[in-house]
């Protein structure tokens, strides 16, 4: 049985080899420009690698369907004492991985054609696709710290493949910020980790250190480390700026699985290592600021995006403060007191799996989106996009609503005092995210670029079979048993009140959209900030002093290709979001310059932008 | 004395040996040659297995020899002695593997390959050493035996460097040779015993023996490339490849490592040592060794005084566990020994193929390179990520502990000078892996650049090696990117790093064999 799982979730790597050994590949050289498209080539041209690939994750899928739970394997030889089981965040967890990349590699199977990939590019894709997933596929059922940080590294560095796998410059520096911001990561881990492990008496299982960790002093310390190690993986404000630059970076279904799951792996090392219940006040409080900070801050960023998948992307930081919040809020809490943990970690699965698939989905209608699609096609899928979208949102019936129904309902651990500011707090978050996923969907061509082909089957199914799982969860939910219909939120009142923040926001695009576009516009533009937000705040000041020093000189004109200067510089070039200007290098400080001007003058587009913002928020404020 | 009291001896013989017979030898009997030097290494790997079999069952096999009244030459194997000797002999087998593939058409190969086990010799006497006199007289051959290796081009930058070596290693010879005497008057003669034998000392001695530590460790840190007495090592990067490599991996900065690792154990004893309050400033200096060595890596673009900067601040992080009071650190810093070892002689031998087979010492120059060498790209990639502390590399098994025995210490500081040494490591290996996987390279690459003699102009790599070639044809091209002579030891050392960390739990591991120690000292 536990060998079962083991070969489950080594099938990546076993692909992976069969990619690499293969020698089919033609090399750039050798492709004829005009040379046959992959569809003439015939199965039986095909490398078995790329019948296995789209299929790897399947066998990790049944495992957690299938296993039995609390299948145990214990490998004392393997790193410092390897322990791997299959409980039940892990069965949570691995059927989300699995089911998304699943759905990720099939679509990828439709969409590197369409994007006009040949054999070469589609080699090299799916070696780092494979790599990503064979170390996110490993971590899960992971119970020691050192083989989870094992995957979890080798999934954070593939993963790197996979955002600057279209070279261009500002991909490069994308993926830059994405790789400076995962070592950083990956130091810290280290460093909380070993902190765990010295508290714990060098057990490496994360149920001794939560464990130990609770009654530690050395408690905060470690929560500190831990909270911005993995914090910089889950999007954590101030740490999300790699997001919104690399999730439009990398193909559409790498994006699908960087937001999807691969985010979560943050989330289910904080699940398996905090110290729930133990009363953290200050790192708890902490998490439940910046996730407040990361719920509406990112939502009002978000909405001044022009790429659509920026957009998800600051979306994903947004209901990431949710996660944050919710966790900080299990950290203040005392069991001691009579606190009760266990439902909030059920609650952070719900919403992990919730969030995962939803988003998952988001993403690969991007691509949908940009097909060519026929006119039935595309309502189709702009209707599906809408409902994703309102799932995000929690409009009633999806599995929005049933995940946050079930967090609402633990907003009592944040004490009497805050509980009243907290319900009030949370149910906006579904007026901003409503407002952020219309402006998704008006983002959205209302065309597939002129030539491009026609969507596969490959590409409209795995978005659909996500899809559906985001409508048919609660029913999931429901019917396993476990969950009460009235916890999920299934009651008349429930739904009255889940409705209420996504129509709010409807209502609010709606007068707008009627009244105002043009005024909207303009708030749209004075408030440009730039994907990658702080990111550009760090870049205004060193280009600043960068001009005083040399004047000469143009700042920030190191290039990315220039063979390997010598210091990995983090300030580089323009990941800028107004990347469709073609202004390329020099576009990379005016829109910063231009945002924090108007922020010091407040030019008109921003003070009519605040202006409407603070209505808004006052309105909200006394509706709810 | 039994034969096997023996055994330490013959584990010296078995290079010294096949060195004079080489030193003999004409220089043009490739067989010979390649014979004396497999046999040799063959030999010491069968030997070293039989002591690590008797150690394992707890018993110590010495070997004296009076020199003079109260001087006694004496070797033995304990487990520390196993660990650096198996180290030693074990990249010393690979190395001379890639050194046949890498000077195959330079001259003066005998006067080369004989000085080369020479100084295996020499560390395998260090790592041997039952006392401090022995270790001394072996600590001092060393630099002899090194430096025709590290003039060997003969060209003007090399003699310089070599000039510089000699300086920086005599001077610190010499003021190892005060301390050692002062320390032999204080106390008569000071065999290696686990846990220390100083302790007993009376109070009124203790400045003395604060003074005298500081010598010992002066002494050793001039190889140990200690700040601020590292100078020597980036300049003798000039040395051709397998010399580099076994400087950095083995030979010198392990002995000088070594020599500090016996110090603080075995003459001192480390619960001793924490007593006299000498730990404290060696952990500074260690971690300022550290991120000094990274600092200035960071700005280096020839590729192997890169790795040189890097050296200095990787053997550091053994003294640092060597300075730090506990178990953890102990093991840390101990089987870093093993694991620098296995990750940097990597790096050297891929900068080597690197030079080797395209001309490329900068790395500005290595955009794309990994389209060209793979394999190569491969093991440099492995070494360099093991080097930064990425899991499950060995050097992220090396960091654990130490993490956990400076926490253990009361010594948190210890962690962020980890952490931003590693991020410092990231800073300089990263880009160079980036232009390597993802850069694109313009011009076409240069031909081969084998010592391929004038007049004959190789087509391409398969085919550059010429007739006259000591190995056979089949070895050449096998591998496409370059010679399997040169690939295979760096693939070897690569999954060897790998394994070391993955297998880190089982008894095989270098963590293993440091636990083993540790055992021992506590």
């Amino acid at each position: 049985m536990a060998l079962l799982l083991v070969l489950a979730l080594l099938s990546p790597w076993a692909v992976l080899a069969f990619l690499l050994a293969s020698r089919d590949a033609p090399t750039d050289e050798e492709v004829a420009p005009d040379g046959p498209a992959r569809g003439e080539a015939g199965a039986g041209a095909r490398p078995r690698w790329r019948l296995l690939a789209p299929w790897t994750p399947l066998p990790a899928l049944l495992a957690a369907l299938f296993l039995p739970e609390d299948l145990a394997l214990e490998l004392p030889w393997l790193f410092l004492g390897a322990l791997l089981r299959l409980d039940r965040p892990a069965r949570l967890f691995l059927g989300l991985t699995a089911a998304v990349w699943l759905a990720a590699g099939w679509y990828a199977r439709g969409y590197l054609p369409t994007t006009g990939e040949r054999p070469p590019g589609e080699r090299r894709f799916w070696g780092w696709f494979l790599a990503t997933m064979g170390g996110n596929l490993l971590l899960v059922p992971c119970q020691d710290m050192v083989s989870f940080t094992a995957f979890f590294t080798a999934m954070s560095l593939a993963a790197y493949g996979l955002v600057i796998h279209h070279p261009s410059a500002r991909n490069l520096a994308a993926g830059r910020v994405y790789l400076a911001l995962a070592i950083l990561g990956e130091v810290l881990a280290f460093a909380g980790l070993v902190w765990a492990c010295q508290v714990a008496q060098g057990e490496v299982s994360f149920a001794a250190a939560g464990a130990a960790l609770a009654a530690s002093p050395a408690r905060d310390a470690v929560l500190w480390l831990l909270i911005a190690g993995f914090g910089i993986k889950l999007g954590l404000v101030p740490l999300h700026v790699w997001l919104p630059l690399a999730h439009p970076a990398a193909p559409t279904p790498a994006s699908a699985v960087l937001s999807g799951v691969i985010i979560k792996t943050g989330l289910l090392l904080w699940w398996r290592v905090f110290p729930w219940g133990a009363g953290a006040l200050l790192p708890g409080a902490f998490l439940v600021v910046a996730g407040l900070a990361g719920t509406f801050g990112a939502a009002l960023v978000g909405l001044v995006q022009t790429d659509p998948k920026a957009l998800l992307a600051y979306s994903s930081v947004s209901q990431m403060g949710l996660v944050a919040l919710m966790a900080g809020l299990g950290l203040i809490a005392d069991a001691h007191a009579g606190a009760e943990i266990a439902p909030l970690l059920t609650g952070l699965g719900l919403f992990a799996v919730h969030h995962g698939l939803t988003k998952g989905a988001l993403f690969l209608g991007v691509g949908l989106a940009q097909t060519s699609l026929s006119t039935g096609g595309r309502r189709l899928v702009m209707a599906g996009l809408a409902l994703l979208g309102a799932s995000l949102a929690g409009f009633p019936l999806t599995s929005g609503q049933a995940a946050k129904a079930w967090l609402k309902a633990l907003l009592p651990l944040a004490g009497p005092a805050w509980q009243p500011a907290f319900e009030r707090l949370v149910p906006l978050s579904g007026v901003t995210t409503m407002l952020l996923l219309l402006r998704f969907l008006a983002l959205l061509p209302r065309a597939g670029k002129p030539g491009a082909p026609a969507a596969p089957l490959a590409m409209l199914l795995p978005w659909a079979g996500l899809g559906l799982g985001t409508v048919l969860l609660p029913v999931i939910l429901v019917g396993a048993g476990g969950f009460p219909p009235a916890a999920l939120g299934l009651s008349g009142a429930g739904m009255a009140k889940a409705a209420l923040p996504p129509l709010a926001a409807m209502a609010m695009a709606a007068f707008v959209w009627w009244k105002a576009p043009a005024a909207a516009e303009r708030c749209r533009a004075g408030l440009a900030v730039p994907a990658g937000d702080l990111l550009h705040l760090t870049r205004f000041f060193s280009a600043a002093a960068a001009v005083q020093a040399t004047a000469p000189t143009a700042p920030g004109a190191t290039s990315p290709n220039a063979g390997g200067p010598p210091a990995f510089s983090l300030v580089g070039e323009s990941p800028s979001g107004e990347a469709r200007s073609p202004a390329g290098q020099e576009a990379a400080r005016p829109p910063a310059l231009a945002w924090c001007l108007s922020v010091l003058a407040g030019g008109e587009g921003f003070s009519t932008g605040l202006l409407l913002m603070v209505l808004l928020a006052a309105g909200l404020a006394l509706l709810l | 004395m039994t034969w096997y009291h023996w055994l330490p001896v013959l584990m010296i013989a078995s290079s010294a040996g096949p060195a004079v017979a080489i030193f003999f030898l004409e220089e043009e009997s490739h067989g010979w040659r390649t014979l004396w030097n497999m046999l040799g290494a063959v030999v010491k790997i069968l030997l070293l297995g039989v002591l690590f079999y008797e150690v394992h069952l707890g018993r110590t096999i010495a070997f004296h020899v009076p020199l003079l009244p109260g001087l006694t030459f004496k070797l033995h194997a304990d487990a520390l002695s196993l660990l650096f000797a198996g180290l030693s002999t074990g990249l010393w087998f690979l190395t001379t593997i890639y050194a046949i593939g890498y000077l195959e058409h330079s001259p003066h190969r005998s006067r080369f390959f004989g000085f080369f086990s020479l100084c295996v010799s020499t560390t395998i006497g260090i790592a041997m050493a039952g006392n401090l006199i022995t270790l001394l007289i072996f600590y001092e051959f060393l630099s002899l035996t090194t430096w025709p290796l590290v003039v060997h081009r003969g060209n003007r930058t090399s003699i310089t460097a070599g000039h510089r070596y000699l300086v920086y290693t005599l001077g610190g010879g010499a003021l190892l040779l005060i301390g050692v005497v002062w320390l032999q008057t204080l106390v008569g003669e000071i065999d290696f015993v686990a846990r220390g034998g100083l302790a007993a000392l009376p109070p009124e001695t203790h400045a003395d023996l604060r003074l005298i530590f500081a010598m010992l460790v002066l002494g050793f840190g001039v190889k140990a490339a200690l700040v601020p007495l590292h100078g020597w090592l980036p300049h003798a990067m000039v040395a051709p490849a397998p010399v580099s490599a076994l400087l950095h991996a083995v030979a010198v900065v392990k002995a000088g490592a070594f020599g500090i690792v016996r110090v603080v154990y075995d003459i001192f004893g480390i619960e001793f040592c924490e007593r006299l309050g000498v730990l404290e400033p060696l952990a500074g200096l260690a971690a300022f060794t550290i991120l000094f060595g990274s600092w200035r890596a960071l700005a280096q673009d020839d590729l192997k005084r890169r790795l040189a900067y890097s050296t200095v601040s990787q053997v550091s992080y053994i003294v640092l566990g060597a300075a730090v009071f506990g178990p953890k650190a102990t093991i840390g810093g101990i089987v870093h020994l093993v694991h620098q070892g296995l990750m940097k002689i990597t790096l050297f031998f891929c900068a080597g193929n690197f030079a080797e087979e395209l001309g490329l010492h900068r790395v500005s120059e290595l955009d794309g390179v990994g389209r060209r060498m793979p394999w190569t790209m491969v093991a440099f990639t492995v070494g360099a990520l093991g080097m930064i502390g990425v899991p499950p590399i060995a050097g992220f098994v090396s960091k654990w502990y130490l993490g956990w025995g400076a926490l253990e210490a009361g010594m948190p500081w210890v962690i962020a000078v980890l952490a931003l040494s590693s991020l410092l490591n990231a800073a300089y290996f990263l880009p160079i892996l980036y232009a390597g996987w993802f850069g694109q390279r313009t011009t076409p690459w240069p031909a081969p650049q084998g010592h391929v003699p004038d007049g004959i102009v190789a087509p391409g790599p398969a085919s550059h090696r010429s007739a006259d070639s000591p190995c056979p044809r089949w070895l050449s091209v096998a591998a496409g990117e370059t010679s399997l002579l040169l690939l295979a030891p760096a693939l070897a050392t690569a999954a060897l790093s790998l394994l070391a960390g993955i297998l880190a739990g089982s008894s095989f591991s270098p963590l293993y064999w440091a636990r083993f120690i540790m055992m021992g000292e506590y």
